[in-house]
């Protein structure tokens, strides 16, 4: 494995990125890799702020634009500057309770996906909580979809409580592409000693019923606990429902396989998935 | 164009970009017409423009967030081709204005910009501001009454609402208020419909119908020389301000081919020529726009919005126009430089009023730029000519004297350099020590070429120190780095 690939946990200050930092450093022992918290100030103050639609240019426009943009700059960077360091050094200290190899903070400005996908040759997984506002407003999906599409890492979207697997379920749609990352997948550190519930969602019984087959023999090659089922519902309801029956506490499946311009006539089942799941989802890019 | 780039620009901030969009797209409406009506065109020729101008530039602009259309800095250059030749030469010089813009940003001439100063963009921009104003007051001359009522109450709604919201454009608020007052009131003052067409169906795709000579491009060629120059520097001078407001980075280069694709098509789809315009782009950061979708918004909104509202639209009075223009040249002005007048340099007031003089008499903004870049060249070589300094000193044997050079060396200081020697003193020999110098042209060489001469003429003998060093500046785009040998005066 990659010696400078890391664990990346996106802390968002508006959750605290607690759970992040916990399943991240669990994460980075597991895999004997490096963490690194990471947070983003985006520089977008102006756009927080109540909108200004008056359409008139006042005096000096320029200049007075200017002026408000930087006071209003300054004011907030300096603040969220004191709590970001803040946050991340008390984070830092509970990652080290996990005992991962190295941990590192990084505080940038910018723009988070920007940040992830220019350091994505780095990223071997990146952890991101699921912000309790983002979650009730229903925009959970943007920037976990934005992160998957730009890095094309794996990526644990994780709810409040740290919740190592011991139960997952497997969403596996038998595409050769998704195949081979199943392999890799069993032979990951990070679901050493979990139990595996693949389900297969297709309205051809048969297919999905080979590819089922499939996926528990090779799982079941590399010594992973299995069981499985075949379901003919939407995917969205099926795994939902996998998820209660078997209690299970992580999803692992593909994500975001359409093209990113389709999401404004089909909704996204990865989108979807998300707003309705309460458990951990580990998100692997199509 | 990768997935961040789609992201970034178009998909970062849709909500904020839609409504910037509409702003923009209601405040371009009275603009289009207005600086329709200063080029001499119908007001559709100024509404095709923007529209086709704005949506273009949305794809291939390099600065996202900055609006394009019918401009009043490119107006002013038409009006004399509409007048002598009409609407389709104008139509011509749009299409070759956009192939030269084009042209330009594949050579890279955005690079040109560092040599137009802080004074001269601001001299460009108040020159702008008197233009746009100066072009309202035939609207304002022989007029009754109710002329300058209406004008007036615009102004008081267009400044007064935002203190109560700002929730709705007050130019909107202004236009639709005054035209529902003349309608109402039954007034017979002048509209948009007397100044000429307005768009009654999408723009379609035509040949200018000229003949296609040698002459008709000794006619336009000038014209599109004019409104490349004109349209790139507003383009750029906007472009920067962007940059500064939203603090992040734009494509020059990019942005000159954008502005040349948009102004071909433009010219094709029977619209003037247009480029980024400072008012609009500030308003459009102001109420929230940051991506390319706020510019594609404001374009096929404005479309949209004049095609189907046509004939309300050519209902509103001529007046309410005015308000809304005398708010935006108003706001161009660059108020903070009369005051800075005082505190300011003399040469950058200079140079500002310079630009604004030459543009405001020739109504032709290259013209101004052109006086006010090469003003600031002017007085930057007159003020680095003074750092010069020749200190020298006689041998306690009064047989030798040396003289040490600092500073900057070149034309505009080699007069004073040659000055700084004394040839009638009596003595053997003298030492030029100019490694602390630097040589930057031929006249400076020559100066010091003369300098040994007249020692030697007095029977001096001439020594030089330092002289590689000093003249390694002269070593520019001939790429000759490696002339370590090349001791011009060798021969001495």
């Amino acid at each position: 494995m990659n010696q400078e690939s890391k664990v990346i946990a996106c802390i968002d200050v508006n959750d605290g990125g607690v759970s992040a930092t916990d399943h991240a450093a669990w994460a980075a022992q597991r895999l004997s890799l490096e963490l690194e918290l990471l947070h983003i100030i985006e520089r977008h103050p102006s756009l927080t702020e109540e909108q200004d639609h008056s359409g008139t240019l006042e005096l000096n426009a320029q200049e007075s634009l200017m002026e408000k943009f930087t006071s209003a700059e300054e004011a907030r960077s300096r603040t969220e500057r004191e709590l970001a360091r803040q946050l991340l050094s008390e984070l830092r200290h509970r990652a080290l309770a996990f005992e991962p190899p190295a941990v590192d903070v990084r505080l940038r400005h910018g723009d988070l996906e920007e940040t992830i996908e220019s350091h994505a040759a780095h990223v071997n997984l990146l952890v991101i909580g699921r912000n309790s506002q983002a979650e009730q407003t229903g925009r959970i999906g943007q920037h976990v979809e934005w992160l998957v599409r730009l890095a094309k890492r794996p990526t644990l979207v994780v709810g409040p409580k740290f919740q190592p697997p011991e139960r997952v379920v497997l969403a596996f749609d038998g595409s050769s592409a998704m195949r081979q990352k199943v392999l890799n997948w069993a032979a990951d550190p990070l679901l050493r000693g979990v139990h595996v519930h693949v389900i297969v969602v297709g309205k051809d019984v048969a297919k999905a019923q080979s590819v089922c087959t499939w996926a528990t023999s090779s799982l079941q090659s590399q010594q992973v606990a299995v069981t499985s089922e075949v379901a003919t519902t939407t995917p969205v309801q099926a795994i939902l429902q996998s998820v209660g029956d078997h209690d299970a506490n992580w999803v692992v499946m593909g994500a975001y396989s359409h093209a990113w311009w389709k999401r404004w006539f089909v909704q996204s089942n990865t989108d979807l998935l998300l707003k309705a799941l309460g458990v951990t989802a580990y998100l692997i890019p199509a | 164009m990768s997935l961040q780039h789609i992201r970034q620009d178009w998909l970062s901030n849709i909500r904020h970009d839609t409504m910037a969009g509409l702003v923009v797209a209601l405040a371009l409406i009275p603009e289009a017409i207005a600086f329709s009506i200063i080029a001499g065109v119908d007001p559709k020729v100024g509404l095709y423009a923007s529209f086709s101008m704005a949506t273009i530039i949305a794809f291939a602009g390099g600065r996202p967030a900055m609006i394009s259309a019918a401009t009043g800095a490119m107006a002013l250059v038409i009006a004399s081709l509409v007048r002598d030749h009409g609407l389709q030469y104008l139509l011509a010089a749009t299409v070759l204005t956009g192939v030269l813009q084009m042209l330009a940003g594949w050579a890279q001439l955005g690079r040109l910009m560092r040599f137009v100063s802080r004074s001269v963009v601001t001299g460009f921009v108040n020159a702008l501001a008197i233009l746009i104003f100066a072009a309202q007051l035939p609207e304002l001359t022989n007029v009754t009454w109710h002329v300058y009522a209406m004008t007036g109450a615009g102004l008081a709604i267009i400044y007064g609402l935002p203190r109560l919201t700002t929730a709705v454009p007050s130019p909107l608020v202004t236009i639709v208020v005054l035209t529902i007052v003349a309608i109402a009131m039954g007034l017979d003052i002048r509209t948009v419909g007397d100044m000429g067409e307005l768009p009654n169906s999408l723009p379609v795709f035509l040949w200018p119908d000229v003949p296609l000579n040698f002459e008709t491009l000794q006619i336009i060629f000038p014209y599109s020389l004019t409104l490349m120059v004109v349209g790139l520097l507003e383009s750029l001078m906007t472009a920067t301000i962007i940059d500064d407001l939203t603090d992040t980075k734009s494509d020059k280069n990019r942005e000159c081919v954008g502005q040349g694709a948009a102004n071909v098509a433009t010219g094709f789809l029977g619209g003037m020529a247009g480029c980024a315009m400072i008012g609009q782009s500030v308003i459009n950061v102001k109420s929230g726009g940051r991506g390319r979708l706020s510019t594609l918004v404001a374009g096929v909104v404005l479309l949209i919005l004049v095609v189907f509202l046509g004939d309300w639209v050519s209902r509103i009075p001529m007046a309410a126009l005015v308000a809304v223009m005398i708010m935006v040249s108003i706001g161009t002005f660059n108020w903070s430089s009369v005051m800075q007048m005082r505190d300011h340099p003399k040469s950058s007031t200079v140079v500002m009023l310079a630009t604004v003089v030459v543009t405001v008499v020739t109504h032709d903004l290259a013209k101004g730029v052109l006086v006010g870049v090469l003003a600031s060249g002017f007085f930057f070589a007159h003020k680095v000519g003074q750092i010069l300094r020749v200190r020298s000193s006689a041998t306690p044997d009064g047989l030798s004297r040396v003289y040490q050079v600092s500073g900057q060396v070149f034309f505009a200081s080699a007069e004073r350099f040659s000055q700084s020697f004394d040839f009638q003193e009596v003595i053997d020999t003298v030492v030029i020590d100019v490694s602390k110098a630097h040589f930057w042209d031929i006249t400076a060489v020559s100066a010091l070429d003369k300098v040994v001469m007249k020692f030697k003429r007095e029977g001096t003998s001439v020594e030089i120190q330092g002289l590689n060093e000093a003249s390694a500046t002269m070593v520019d785009q001939f790429g000759t780095h490696d002339k370590d040998d090349a001791d011009i005066l060798s021969a001495h």
